[in-house]
């Protein structure tokens, strides 16, 4: 147990220096950050003028050593745009995602679930075929155009929801959104619940376990949704990450949500270099905490995971 | 005697030769003939693989089937809803905030989209092949470091590392097909070397071995026409990923520039005008979202078919549900 915990942990580190390598090299190396921060109507003396002052113009080694000393204490720099720590900025809007994000994951598994067995229960059927087409079209659609019909449909026309902004709790805000990442993450997990279902219930124990009189609904909890259990703890973390590490970009840009989607695509458009590179880095490691999550439930789920 | 000729006269080809590879795969696939009779029964794939055929041709032919010039606009004729709702028929699906023609656009908007996604297919698609061909066939020490690398990039947070990319190095179609190969040949590389990892071990391979086959050989002859089928079925799911991928990153605009357009940027420029015009970004994201969902459609038909296991279980299912 205690070396699988070490080697998933190992893997974590190799993902943040990965993490921080790609945003140095891409920041520093190929691109150039301070043309990107500058205004376009800025002068050459501008240029040099602001290089200088940002150290850009060290040798390569320099530079890196101040990024990977300033990474590891989580410092990027001052928000160009805010005047204070870009850090600062991106954990200040990181609650309003947490919100949006973890209602959704709740919502798409309390779906997900019951929808996927009960599609299991008889492959093939009508019910089944039903929920395979509804999955489908949910993983078939751009989030963002999803999030402008969603409008379209129940705030101008029926008048149920709030169309964009925070509302400070107020839940008709919360709906549209959530509901906009459900559709996809519901309909990825649907399909991987059915396909792991049905994979379960073509298992030998399936027979002895009727065999010996066991009524189906203990058959399902007890057996089955737990053999399955592995292929759906993967899924669903990866459709965590997921919308941590993208979808909600769009989805917070369409609903003007105040987190941290929102202030990447802002940040993009001012030119606020620290500030992209302080969510990517945040992102990243939230990534790593979610998936070293995901290995450690493995491990409790699975008794071969430990002891390999 | 070059060792072709011995894979073809070679004893063992009988059994092994790089003819059985061939017929696996075509086996795998039942035969042109088993196919199309597979299709006709199939109502979705059916369906599917028309829907993408007319998009496919759209696309193609667009600049003979578009009605009228993408990029000309006439700012008196500026957001006019649909033909069946203004009653003028010059503008079929309406016009966007400059007049321009919608149709015409998302025909021109679905060449750069799918150009994009196919480009991305077959680019992160052959790297990830080699990588996984590689890590599988060959092992250790190959294979563990192979894998570590593919892991890590795995668990990176892709679509904002491409953000971030674009918006360094400028936006462009040449940059947004790079970013996002670099972003999706994982996907590959865990497949094949899953694939690679089975077939290993078969006599085919040991006989190729055996007759002198180097390494090369074996892993392009052999091992890869076996791994056609799921490939081709990989590919075609992430060509529908590609394509959603693509209209984000167009949507927040660091992808396709005006004046190309793709559908993603269409519907960046509805996004000031949906709530009141409701055919701008309506018929762009139907377009989207039908593309993708008959891409998908034909992929888990694909799957089933290339899957000889899942094809016997389903219609051993289908008997059971009717």
């Amino acid at each position: 147990m205690l070396s699988y915990a070490l080697r998933r942990l190992l893997h974590a580190l190799l993902v943040i220096i990965g993490v921080s390598l790609v945003v140095f090299i891409v920041c520093n190396i190929i691109g150039d950050p301070v043309k990107v921060m500058l205004p376009l109507e800025a002068s050459h003396e501008d240029y040099l003028q602001l290089k200088h002052q940002l150290g850009y113009d060290d040798p390569v080694l320099v530079q890196f050593g101040r990024f990977a000393a300033g990474a590891y204490h989580l410092d990027f720099g001052d928000s160009l745009r805010e005047r204070r720590p870009a850090l600062a900025v991106v954990v200040e809007r990181l609650p309003a995602t947490f919100q949006l994000v973890f209602t959704a994951m709740i919502i798409s598994l309390l779906i997900a679930l019951p929808l996927g067995i009960i599609a299991s229960r008889h492959p093939g059927s009508i019910l089944d075929k039903f929920c395979t087409l509804g999955s489908l079209f949910g993983v078939s659609m751009p989030n963002f155009w999803l999030g402008m019909v969603l409008v379209m449909i129940f705030s101008v026309n029926l008048g149920w929801f709030a169309s964009s902004g925070y509302g400070d709790g107020d839940i008709r805000y919360l709906v549209l959104p959530v509901l906009t990442l459900v559709a996809l993450a519901a309909g990825r997990i649907t399909q991987i619940v059915r396909s792991a279902m049905v994979d379960e219930s073509g298992k030998q124990y399936v027979v002895t376990a009727r065999a010996k009189g066991l009524s189906e609904m203990t058959l399902i909890r007890r057996h089955n949704l737990k053999n399955a259990s592995i292929p759906i703890t993967t899924l669903s973390s990866w459709e965590l990450v997921r919308m941590l590490a993208g979808y909600t970009v769009p989805v917070e840009v369409i609903f003007a949500w105040p987190g941290i989607g929102q202030l990447v695509k802002d940040s993009i458009s001012n030119h606020d270099l620290p500030v992209v590179q302080a969510v990517v880095f945040v992102v990243a490691l939230m990534v790593v905490v979610i998936n070293v999550t995901t290995d450690l439930i493995y491990a409790s789920l699975d008794p071969r995971i430990r002891l390999h | 005697m070059s060792l072709e000729q011995l894979e073809k006269t070679s004893p063992a080809k009988v059994l092994t030769g790089p003819g059985e590879s061939r017929r696996r795969v075509a086996s795998a696939f039942d035969g042109s003939r088993g196919l199309m009779l597979s299709v006709a029964r199939d109502k979705f794939a059916l369906i599917g693989i028309l829907f993408m055929l007319v998009i496919i041709i759209s696309a193609v032919f667009a600049p003979w089937v578009a009605p009228m010039d993408p990029n000309d606009g006439d700012i008196a004729r500026r957001l006019k809803p649909p033909a069946w709702e203004s009653g003028d028929w010059s503008n079929l699906l309406g016009t966007d905030q400059q007049g321009r023609d919608l149709l015409s656009r998302i025909f021109w908007g679905g060449r750069s989209s799918l150009v994009i996604a196919l480009s991305v297919v077959v680019l992160a698609g052959s790297f990830g092949t080699l990588i996984g061909l590689l890590a599988g066939y060959f092992g250790g020490k190959v294979d563990t470091l192979l894998m570590r690398l593919t892991d890590v990039q795995t668990a990176f947070p892709g679509l904002l590392l491409a953000l971030l990319i674009l918006t360094m190095v400028g936006p462009s179609v040449t940059a947004l097909i790079i970013v996002l190969s670099i972003n999706g040949w994982m996907v590959y590389a865990r497949m094949m070397r899953g694939q690679v990892l089975s077939l290993r071990e078969m006599p085919f391979i040991e006989a190729a071995q055996a007759i002198g086959a180097n390494h090369r050989r074996v892993m392009f002859r052999h091992l890869l026409p076996n791994l056609a089928s799921p490939l081709l079925t990989l590919g075609t799911l992430e060509f529908a990923r590609i394509i959603l991928a693509e209209s984000i990153l167009s949507f927040l605009g660091v992808g396709v520039q005006p004046p190309d357009m793709s559908w993603g940027l269409i519907i960046a420029d509805a996004a000031d005008y949906f709530q009141t015009n409701w055919w701008f970004s309506t018929f762009p994201g139907l377009a989207i979202a039908l593309t993708v969902l008959s891409v998908n459609v034909v992929a888990s038909w694909l799957r089933t078919q290339a899957d000889p296991l899942q094809r016997s279980r389903r219609s051993a299912n289908n008997a059971q549900g009717h």
